[in-house]
C-alpha cells in the first residue's frame, strides 16, 4: 500500500507541475485503459484458476449485490438527512456553482 | 470502457479456468500490483491536472461542506454495507473492507485479493463494479424525486464514469459536487485501505 500511496503522490506532483503536454495526457489515458485491461484479466484469471472461488461465485454474487445496495442506500439516506440539516449551506453552494458555471 | 471490462473479464476467466493452475497466483498478484501502481499514478496526474476545480473548492466553507459530503459517503457506505452484509451472512470485517472500496473496484479488488484472499477480492470486485452500474441505472430514475443525495450515490465513480449521467440528469452543480466528492475519495481510499489492513486493525476485524 505504501507503493500505491507513493505512486499517487508522484502522479499528483506530475499533474500539478503542469509539465504534462496534451500528448502525454493522451498516452497516460491509453496507459490507464491498458492497465485496467491487464488488471481485470489477471483478477479474472485468479478467480478462474481457483476451484473453491469458482464454486462460491453464485453465493458471492448475491452477497456482493446486497453489499452494493447497502452502501448506496446508506450514503443516500445519510446525505438526504444532512441536506435537511444544512439546507441553507448546500442550497447556497449549489446556487453559487450554478451561477459560476453559467459565467 | 464497458467492452474493455467485459472482454478482459471473460478472457481472464477462460484463461484461468483452462490454461492456468493455482501456482500461477503469485505471478498474477505481482502483475496486478504493478498494473495498479501505474493506474494510480495516472489517476494522480488526472487529479493534479484539474487545478481549476481544486481552486474553486478551496474556500473554507466549500471545503468544509465537501469534506462533510465525503464523511457522509464513508459512513453511509460502510454502515449500509455492514448492515446489509449482516443480512446475507458476510462477517462484519469483510463487509467493512468491501464497502470501503466505495465504487473503486479496480483498487479494492486488487488490494483485498492480494492482502486477504481471492474470495474477498472477488466480492469487492463484483460489489464495487455493481455500484458503478447501478448508479448509471438509478440516477435517471431518482433524479425525478431528489438531487442532493445523488452526489454520494456513485462514491468514487462520480469523479469519472458516472459523472456524465449526473451532469445529464441532476445538473451541473450536483455533477461538480459529485466530482469533488469522487476526487477527495480517490485520495482517501488508498489511505483508508492502508489503515484497515494494518495488523492491529486486521486483528480487530477478525481477518
Amino acid at each position: 500500500m505504501l507503493k500505491l500511496t507513493l505512486m499517487l503522490v508522484l502522479g499528483l506532483a506530475a499533474g500539478i507541475s503542469g509539465r504534462l503536454t496534451p500528448a502525454m495526457n493522451h498516452i497516460l489515458s491509453v496507459l490507464t485503459k491498458i492497465c485496467l485491461f491487464i488488471m481485470i484479466f489477471c483478477l479474472a484469471a485468479k478467480i478462474g484458476c481457483d476451484e473453491t472461488v469458482m464454486q462460491a461465485l453464485p453465493v458471492l454474487g448475491i452477497q456482493s449485490f446486497f453489499l452494493c445496495i447497502g452502501g448506496m442506500a446508506g450514503s443516500v439516506i445519510l446525505m438526504a438527512a444532512a441536506g435537511k440539516l444544512f439546507r441553507s449551506s448546500f442550497h447556497e453552494l449549489l446556487r453559487d456553482e450554478e451561477r459560476s458555471s453559467r459565467l | 470502457m464497458t467492452i474493455i471490462i467485459f472482454s478482459a473479464l471473460i478472457l481472464g476467466l477462460l484463461t484461468g479456468r483452462w490454461a492456468l493452475s493455482v501456482e500461477a497466483k503469485p505471478i498474477l498478484d505481482a502483475v496486478l500490483m504493478n498494473a495498479l501502481a501505474v493506474m494510480v499514478f495516472c489517476a494522480g496526474t488526472d487529479i493534479g491536472n484539474s487545478k481549476n476545480i481544486v481552486r474553486k473548492f478551496l474556500t473554507i466553507k466549500t471545503l468544509g461542506l465537501s469534506i462533510l459530503v465525503t464523511v457522509i459517503t464513508n459512513l453511509g457506505s460502510m454502515g449500509g454495507g455492514i448492515l446489509f452484509g449482516m443480512l446475507c451472512g458476510v462477517p462484519v470485517g469483510q463487509s467493512l473492507l468491501v464497502s470501503s472500496g466505495m465504487g473503486w473496484y479496480s483498487l479494492s479488488s486488487v488490494v483485498l485479493s492480494s492482502s486477504v484472499g481471492t474470495e474477498l477480492g472477488t466480492l469487492a470486485f463484483i460489489a464495487n463494479a455493481l455500484r458503478e452500474l447501478l448508479t448509471i441505472l438509478a440516477v435517471p430514475l431518482l433524479s425525478r424525486y431528489c438531487t442532493l443525495p445523488l452526489v454520494v450515490i456513485g462514491g468514487a465513480t462520480s469523479m469519472d464514469s458516472t459523472m456524465p449521467v449526473l451532469l445529464e440528469c441532476a445538473g451541473r452543480p450536483v455533477a461538480i459536487m459529485g466530482f469533488v466528492n469522487g476526487f477527495i475519495l480517490s485520495l482517501e481510499i488508498p489511505l483508508l485501505f492502508s489503515l484497515l489492513l494494518t495488523p492491529a486493525v486486521r486483528s480487530l476485524l477478525g481477518l
